[in-house]
């Protein structure tokens, strides 16, 4: 209450001494705890100021908190990193200077080391700082890869790719290990009916789905000459031949081939000897001529055509793409038709001496390789060589023979390679793509993939799985619009492949007793150098990339951090300068109101005395 | 004649002188007493029988201007009331703390909003979740906290009031009695002159309490009335009345309809039996009473209004999902909107043009059929429309179609989906944009919003403006989402197959708590600048913690302005009434100078006469 009811009211010129002492101790609470005000009211018109300040300091802190942790997860990051960038150096420069080893002990290791190269990259892909994951993009609460020795193996009913990759190799292998293609040798039977008939026979259908077929038979004399047929099973065209046949008569046999093709096979009658073999005798009378035609026929039409054919279509064993020959002897029908489709190489006459057919496939796992047969006069010594034969019929057969045992070789080394490598690709799935594996039992005739569930196979990454960029999955505010992207999904490009080159290696062995073992070592090891090699370091995605994506955050973090202690200091100084007080500004007040003090308590008591009640 | 002339001359100075030391000793022995006015003799002389002219008493003079009295009265009332305003607002302010406190709003915010920013970076990482939690606790603690110290000084005010009322009853009747007492003439000066020093203390206890405008008349009586013409005291006292109410809560406002006021009642009754409502009628201008009153009905009502305002923005900016229309290719062209989720409270919002003016009408969905209709303009300048959804969506197109005017047509082709098209080929008017402003439900429901903050048990926070709208007193009801702090893992998983390491839904809060804009609906009394809180929520904690310190500096400064004041006042009172102990030392001496003087002249006298009677 304003209005004193006590004796003796304090008067006005005490109540400022009063007032003094209470100045007193504000300032030396100032002194004490540096600061200049205590209360939310005495801050004036700096209250603005000094909260926006708060606030912006506020937000510094959180950033550099982010920048923290974001530190944190990049150094363990980039640790794994330069680990999978060493380890496929190390698998690189193996693989190029490896070859067999002496004696085969490059062989022997190459399995083993793989497994332990395996077994580190899976483990250093589950890296996590505190319980976060840092290999699944957003999936950071578990692991995002298996285990080595799960993947290879499987667990608990699910196959692991040990399992399926033996599926992929009997797919692509086919039932007689050729690489799902047939080889078949057909040409066209003469026989002769009768003493003036020439009939020309189809092979077997059934034996022989790859034939040449008699599609048309037609004569431009069909007074003298009776063309029969094609009709019949198997099929079969009959010409009977009268005596009158002019000169320049033709029978046109129409013969489709394996691919398709209609050639016209057009037989000219002629009455002098004949020029080419395109041309027959007209004999005295019409059995002469009958006889003479079918030579010509023989000369034709014989089983002198190798085919081969893929056996269904489906993306396994070997696909035909080139063929070609430097021969004369020899008419090659490149790979067509279908689907599927085949190819012929015909004997037409006897091939010389070194020449070749070129035959160019494409394997499982995408890469081609041309395998090229040599005619020999003599018995071959060396892989893919055929002998010729006293007929073009034999020469077929002897090339249908080698092209047979070259299959065989072939399956057993580069097609086996090529498809574990295929497998690899399927079950090691890459960023956007689904694990797939064959459809089956029986794998030999499989003719589709399916994809594989979790419930059956072992899923090898279960992260997150984004199309686009993968750093971009996981980002950080470091400042006021930066933001930081370190994401890294293990299925990006760069580590599936070093995985699958590695687990690739990890399965395969080859034993001793093996022959074909050091040639498909050799396919094994030249595709891992393709795999690994540093032309690959310039795609997104590879391990080279990441690093230096990752390297790129690094360096806008330093920045952010730079930029945030000086900016704090200096906004710590602005704080400063509003709240603090400064030491000597306040002594100085604290020594002024003291001698004021002291002034006014020494006036107060020599006034008091002055009463005049004191001197009467 | 002669001897004895002189001998009662010297008797009547001695007389006087006595009566002078009387009145000197009453002063110097009140001279501490507050209150109290110096008294003075007041000698005359006067013709005695003969030729004898003697002192007599004349009058007792009691110091008093009555212009530095009612200067004084003034300085009283506006004191008391600089007073009661200083004294209730440093307690809020203790409340608030100052900006770099650990426990002021500002800093318990930033905690909060740098704990979101941490989850952000790893939302996977339990610390983190859980601090976000228990940082959001403290801030919804601390808006609770302020509401009941703002609510409790509301109370306190009330109690304050019915004090004064009871002492300002009591002073008016005693000074009624004085009144009566001093239309009496006759009686001793002395005691006239204390009933006096009374009568201008209880003056002044008034005038603390309410202001006054006090008429002296002639006769020393005098008549009180308030500066706005109330009469208090003339020939019978006013009577003051308070009718308290049980609890005082944010709900509790002032209201001219009697049934809806939620505060104490005060009431005068003049003698004369007109009883008038002194707050309705804003009779009461300064004093204690008045600082209360302004207290109670005018700024701590404006403080929670602002802790209302940013309780709900914090709670809408998490909360809110705005969903855009699709659009309609025509012609004629426009948007569709499923308003399903439009709860009370909510709205949604259409932009178009009518022959180049552009509008944009805010819809409001509004239950309650007392606060229809409602067309008002909203603190953006938009056209605010309340409508009832309770009817379905067909009762909103047909209501919002005829608002809009021909150019617009509104339809509801079925459900709960909304068609705004204009009018074709007319060409004459476009529709530009439609979104709406949905309160989310349910906690994993694959929208990223969520209600982290609530309106007491788990009840969405909507914005309803039915009945009391539900902004009013929402800081303090809010609380935290049971279910967020049973299983801080909502926080992320905002599906219930999410991964713990997607931080979509804490960069969605984040972006919300930092992005969100709002206007305030309350806004200060137009004597305090008709100020509104608007921006994002940190803005808003800024500028009420701005406002709000320099509420109490202008408070602390208006009391020391004041306190000067009276203190200028009470020097020039203490100089013209009080008592100068010096001064009446001075006259004391003189006094008995005089007395030694005048009973020497008896002592002679009576010498002389003793001579005469031995001739």
């Amino acid at each position: 209450m304003n209005v004193s009811k006590s004796l003796f009211p304090v008067s006005r010129g005490f109540a400022t001494l009063a007032n003094m002492q209470t100045r007193m101790d504000t300032l030396q609470q100032q002194l004490s705890s540096g600061e200049r005000y205590s209360r939310l009211s005495e801050l004036g018109s700096n209250r603005t100021y000094d909260m926006t300040i708060r606030a912006r300091q506020g937000k510094l802190e959180a950033y550099q908190s982010n920048i923290q942790t974001v530190d944190l997860r990049l150094g363990f990051i980039n640790n794994v990193v330069s680990r999978l960038d060493e380890i496929e150096a190390d698998a690189r420069s193996a693989a190029m200077t490896g070859g067999s080893g002496e004696g085969g002990t490059g062989i022997v290791t190459a399995q083993s080391l793989a497994n332990a190269r395996l077994d580190e990259v899976m483990t250093i892909l589950r890296t996590d700082v505190n319980g976060r994951f840092l290999f699944g993009g957003t999936k950071t609460d578990q692991p995002p890869v298996e285990q080595a020795s799960v993947l290879l193996d499987g667990v608990g009913g699910r196959d692991g790719f040990r399992t399926v990759s033996g599926e992929r190799k009997l797919a692509d292998a086919g039932v007689d290990g050729h690489g799902r293609v047939v080889t078949d040798r057909t040409g066209l039977t003469s026989g002769a009916p009768a003493t003036d008939t020439v009939s020309l026979t189809e092979e077997d259908a059934l034996l022989h789905p790859n034939r040449q077929q008699i599609t048309g038979a037609a004569t431009s004399n069909a007074a003298e000459i009776t063309v029969t047929g094609p009709a019949g099973v198997p099929v079969e065209v009959s010409v009977q031949f009268g005596a009158g046949v002019a000169d320049g008569d033709t029978v046109t046999i129409d013969v489709t081939q394996p691919d398709g093709t209609v050639e016209p096979r057009v037989f000219t009658a002629v009455t002098g000897v004949p020029a080419n073999p395109n041309e027959f005798q007209i004999g005295a009378t019409g059995d002469e001529t009958a006889d003479n035609f079918r030579a010509a026929l023989d000369g034709n039409m014989a089983s002198n055509t190798v085919t081969l054919a893929e056996d269904g279509v489906h993306p396994f064993g070997l696909k035909l793409s080139t063929l070609s020959t430097d021969s004369d002897a020899i008419a090659v029908t490149p790979p067509a038709g279908g689907p599927p489709p085949s190819l012929s190489v015909r004997f037409t006459g006897l091939p010389v001496n070194g020449e070749t057919v070129t035959l160019g496939v494409t394997l499982p796992d995408g890469s081609e390789r041309i395998l090229t047969f040599e005619a020999k006069t003599d018995a071959p010594v060396a892989d893919r060589q055929f002998q010729i034969g006293a007929t073009p019929e034999e020469t077929a057969a002897n090339f249908e023979a080698a092209l047979n045992t070259e299959l065989e070789r072939f399956g057993k080394t580069e097609l086996e390679a090529s498809s574990v490598y295929a497998a690899a690709n399927d079950f090691f799935a890459g960023q956007g793509e689904t694990a797939m594996r064959i459809d089956g039992p029986p794998f030999e005739t499989a003719t589709a993939q399916i994809a594989a569930t979790e419930a059956d196979t072992v899923i090898w990454y279960s992260g997150e799985d984004s199309a686009g960029n993968a750093r971009q999955t996981v980002q950080t505010t470091v400042d006021d619009g930066t933001v930081v992207s370190y994401g890294v999904q293990a299925n990006e490009v760069g580590i599936a492949n070093l995985v699958r080159s590695l687990a690739v290696m990890a399965i395969e062995s080859y034993p001793a007793g093996d022959e074909a073992a050091p040639e498909r070592y050799e396919a094994m090891r030249s595709r891992q150098v393709k795999q690994l090699a540093e032309g690959n370091n310039n795609q997104p995605g590879s391990i080279a990339v990441i690093a230096l994506d990752l390297g790129i955050a690094e360096g806008t973090i330093g920045q952010a951090k730079a930029r945030h202690s000086a900016h704090s200091a200096q906004l710590d100084n602005m704080l400063a300068d509003i709240e603090q007080a400064p030491i000597e500004e306040v002594a100085m007040q604290l020594l002024n109101l003291q001698t004021r003090l002291e002034a006014s308590y020494q006036t107060t008591s020599i006034i008091s005395k002055l009463s005049l009640v004191n001197y009467i | 004649m002669g001897l004895s002339v002189s001998l009662s001359n010297a008797l009547s100075g001695m007389h006087t002188t006595q009566k002078g030391l009387e009145v000197l000793s009453r002063n110097v022995a009140n001279a501490g007493t507050p209150g109290y006015h110096r008294q003075s003799v007041n000698i005359a002389e006067e013709m005695g029988s003969g030729s004898s002219a003697y002192a007599r008493l004349a009058s007792v003079d009691r110091a008093f201007t009555e212009s530095l009295q009612r200067l004084y009265n003034q300085e009283l009332s506006n004191i008391g009331n600089a007073n009661v305003k200083a004294d209730f607002l440093s307690r809020i302010e203790t409340q608030l703390g100052k900006p770099g406190d650990d426990t002021s709003l500002n800093s318990l915010y930033q905690n909060f909003e740098n704990a979101m920013q941490t989850m952000v970076t790893s939302p996977d990482d339990y610390t983190a979740r859980s601090e976000v939690v228990s940082s959001a606790q403290l801030l919804a603690s601390k808006l609770n906290n302020l509401t009941a110290s703002v609510q409790g000084l509301r109370q306190e005010a009330e109690n304050q009031i019915s004090t004064h009322v009871t002492e300002l009853n009591r002073a008016l009747q005693s000074l009624s009695t004085i009144n009566t007492s001093l239309t009496d003439q006759t009686g001793d000066a002395t005691s006239r002159a204390a009933l006096l020093d009374e009568r201008d203390r209880l003056v002044a206890q008034v005038s603390e309490l309410i202001d006054t405008n006090v008429v002296y008349r002639p006769d020393d009586t005098v008549a009180i009335m308030t500066s706005t013409g109330l009469g208090l005291l003339d020939n019978g006292a006013t009577v003051f009345e308070f009718q308290g109410v049980g609890g005082i809560n944010a709900g509790s406002l002032s209201n001219i309809d009697d049934d809806k006021n939620g505060v104490g009642n005060l009431y005068a009754t003049t003698p004369s039996g007109l009883r008038l409502d002194l707050v309705q009628q804003g009779i009461i201008q300064s004093g204690r009473l008045g600082g209360l009153l302004d207290m109670r009905d005018d700024m701590l009502v404006e403080m929670q209004g602002q802790l209302d305002e940013i309780a709900s923005g914090l709670a809408m900016s998490l909360s809110t999902v705005n969903t855009p229309a699709t659009a309609i290719a025509g012609p004629p062209d426009g948007f569709s909107l499923d308003l399903g989720n439009v709860q009370k409270g909510n709205d949604f919002s259409v932009s178009y043009t009518v022959n180049g003016t552009k509008q944009t009408v805010r819809v409001v969905r509004v239950d309650d059929p007392a606060k229809l209709p409602m067309d008002t303009t909203g603190p953006n300048g938009e056209r605010v429309l309340g409508l009832d959804f309770s009817g379905g969506i067909g009762a909103v197109a047909t209501a919002l179609d005829a608002a809009l005017g021909p150019a617009i047509s509104v339809t509801s082709p079925g459900g709960t989906t909304l068609e705004i098209v204009d009018d074709g080929l007319a060409g004459t008017s476009d529709v530009t944009a439609m979104s709406s402003r949905t309160t989310a439900t349910g906690n994993q429901t694959g929208t990223l919003a969520l209600s982290l903050f609530t309106d007491g048990n788990n009840a969405a926070f909507t914005n309803s403006l039915d009945g009391d709208t539900q902004k009013q007193g929402f800081a303090g009801r809010i609380s935290l989402n049971s279910a967020i702090v049973n299983d801080n893992s909502l926080l992320v998983k905002y599906d219930s197959t999410t991964s713990l390491g997607d931080p979509a839904r804490a960069q969605f809060l984040l972006n919300g708590l930092q992005n969100s804009n709002f206007t305030a609906t309350n806004a200060t009394s137009a004597d305090r600048g008709n100020f509104r809180l608007a921006g994002g929520v940190q803005n808003m904690i800024a500028q009420m913690m701005n406002y709000q310190g320099n509420s109490i500096s202008s408070a602390y400064s208006n009391e020391n302005a004041a306190g000067l004041a009276l203190e200028a006042v009470s020097l020039r009172t203490d100089a013209e009434y009080g008592v100068n102990v010096d001064e009446e030392m001075a006259r004391l001496l003189e006094l008995q100078n005089s007395y030694a003087a005048s009973a020497r002249i008896v002592s002679v006298v009576q010498e002389l006469i003793d001579n005469l009677m031995n001739i």
